[in-house]
């Protein structure tokens, strides 16, 4: 099927076309992961302190003679 | 990076071609420069003995406004020489238009900068060709590196589109990578490549240009830096001169979801070039003789754009005007001889460019290669060209593969593809054709093709197989995208989250 894309000029003296930005498939991909690194990032955080929280709750029933 | 809010000015739409609609403007200002580039084509430095007044341009601005014109670059020489920039800004935004300029930085101060935003300047282009020594040295100024990359900065703090412009020659294509990673670094989100050509000053120092043959390891390393710039919130932007149609033609000119492809030269059909004394030209790097349409001292823009000759070649080219390899190129009727300012200032004259990656790609089967010889000085005049000769050689070692060179190599594969007969002056703009894309090796052909000319891949099942993929990735894109939506509102909620995105 034809492609239809915008032909674009990028003449070679002049400033490049500034208002374009990246698009399609695969730059959207990429800032989908990246907002997925985020999210697992920040879980990350949660699992850091859950392991640290675990570690207390063990030490606070030994203090308990739980 | 996020889609853009609105169409981007420069793109053109088919009653812009029909209409022959001057979209972007590129206006050198003032040839006056503080640099002392040596691959210069309008041996900028001193201004033009008599470049136009104050209110001369703002009525330019005026008449451009008219035509449809929605983008200007201001250039020089360096623009903002003019004392009166600011005022050219300030009128070109007064009508709604997109206003960057291009700039070599050197002593582009914050005050300058701040000046110029307040005026309504958008954007801003820097240019660096390459390392630190490598530029000051093309450059002929100790610091313009430095410089730039202040500029640079400074524009990202102020508010501006930051870019970055980069010539790529014999010297400068091995620091491209370094050059990607100063530039990200600094700011800069979008980066234009083009070739050095031989005009002007790049003439005298023709060792600057790169040999046609040294696209086969430029553009699999343009694509590579694309890739990786891409990741890292660079956009690159090939130059017009930077082409065409190889393995990597989908990925320079696809700016918006669709692919995209080398349309043609656009000079004088949806491009003008002014000089700093009212001479209008088709491209603002094409030769003044030869190429000027006149001058808006004389007559008015409109009238030059619509009855000029010189400025009219594009609109009136066809295949019959190609010659050497380019007359029977399988492209040939979309691609017209590539970019013409790298033709034409070559051979004196334009449709046949050896700065093509199909072009070497296919020599390159052949055991063939291209390189250019400088057989002529350019005179000392801006915007002057000289003479080169197109050898036509075995490449090194496989001298008994190629053989006898025939006199002009065959081109591609397929039939030649004439499309309509010559046009006239008077005729509707050329709306360029749309080609396919071979989803098995990412080449562009002609529609109706049943078997890739380039691959001898099946076309309707590799379009298949590419639709199955895409079906599959935008899948996979909403339901990450539907996890990450769940998490975020569960955590808003404060509640623990449900969903895992592994």
């Amino acid at each position: 099927m034809a492609t239809k894309g915008d032909p674009v000029i990028v003449p070679l003296y002049g400033v490049t076309i500034h208002e374009a930005v990246c698009s399609g498939d695969l730059a959207r991909m990429r800032a989908v992961a990246k907002q997925a690194e985020e999210h697992l990032r920040q879980a990350g955080n949660v699992s850091a302190a859950l392991e640290a929280l675990k570690l207390e709750i063990a030490r606070a029933e030994r203090k308990s003679g739980g | 990076m996020a889609e853009p809010a609105r169409r981007p000015a420069r793109f053109r739409s088919d009653d812009d071609f029909r209409g022959n609609v001057p979209v972007h403007v590129v206006w050198e200002i003032t040839l006056a420069c503080n640099l002392k580039c040596q691959h210069c084509g309008s041996r900028a430095g001193r201004p033009r003995p008599n470049e136009l007044s104050t209110e001369e341009c703002i009525d330019v601005v005026r008449q451009l406004a008219r035509l449809g014109t929605r983008e200007i670059s201001l250039i020089g020489g360096e623009a903002y020489l003019r004392r009166d920039w600011t005022e050219i800004v300030r009128a070109i935004r007064g009508h709604g238009m997109y206003c960057a300029m291009q700039t070599g930085a050197r002593n582009l101060t914050a005050e300058r900068i701040a000046e110029a935003v307040e005026a309504g300047l958008q954007g801003i282009g820097v240019s660096i060709d390459g390392l630190p020594e490598l530029h000051d040295e093309l450059r002929g100024v100790a610091g313009s590196y430095d410089m730039a990359i202040q500029a640079l900065e400074m524009a990202k703090a102020a508010g501006l589109r930051t870019s970055v412009n980069s010539q790529i020659g014999a010297r400068s294509m091995a620091q491209l990578p370094a050059i990607m990673d100063r530039i990200i670094e600094a700011g800069a989100t979008h980066w234009q490549l083009q070739l050095t050509v031989a005009m002007g000053n790049a003439v005298d120092n023709d060792v600057l240009l790169l040999q046609p043959y040294q696209l086969l390891d430029l553009m699999p390393l343009l694509a590579r830096l694309h890739h990786e710039g891409s990741g890292r919130g660079l956009l690159m932007v090939v130059g017009n001169n930077i082409g065409y149609f190889g393995p990597y033609e989908h990925l320079w000119r696809s700016l918006s979801q669709d692919y995209s492809h080398w349309t043609g030269c656009s000079a004088g059909q949806t491009v003008i070039g002014l000089e700093s004394d009212g001479t209008v030209k088709g491209c603002p790097s094409l030769a003044t003789v030869g190429y000027a349409g006149g001058n808006i001292r004389d007559l008015s823009l409109e009238d030059i754009w619509n009855t000029s000759e010189a400025l009219h070649f594009g609109r009136l080219r066809s295949v019959e005007d190609l010659w050497g390899f380019c007359r029977t190129c399988y492209y040939a009727e979309i691609c017209r001889g590539g970019c013409t300012w790298t033709a034409d200032s070559l051979f004196g004259r334009p449709g046949n460019n050896p700065y093509c990656h199909h072009r070497t790609l296919e020599l390159e089967k052949k055991g063939l290669r291209e390189r250019v010889v400088k057989l002529r000085e350019a005179p000392r005049k801006s915007f002057a060209t000289g003479e080169f000769e197109l050898i036509l050689e075995p490449i090194p070692g496989r001298e008994v593969e190629a053989g006898q060179l025939a006199e002009a190599p065959v081109s591609g594969p397929g039939t030649l593809v004439q499309i309509g007969g010559k046009r006239r002056a008077g005729d509707e703009g050329r709306v360029p054709p749309s080609l396919d894309l071979c989803h098995a090796c990412n080449r562009f052909l002609w529609p109706g093709e049943q078997a890739c000319p380039h691959c001898g891949a099946d076309v309707a099942k590799a379009a298949e197989a590419h639709a199955e993929e895409v079906r599959h990735r935008r899948a996979l894109i909403a339901e990450v995208e539907e996890l990450i939506r769940q998490a975020k509102e569960s955590r808003a909620a404060g509640q623990p989250e449900s969903a895992s995105v592994s």
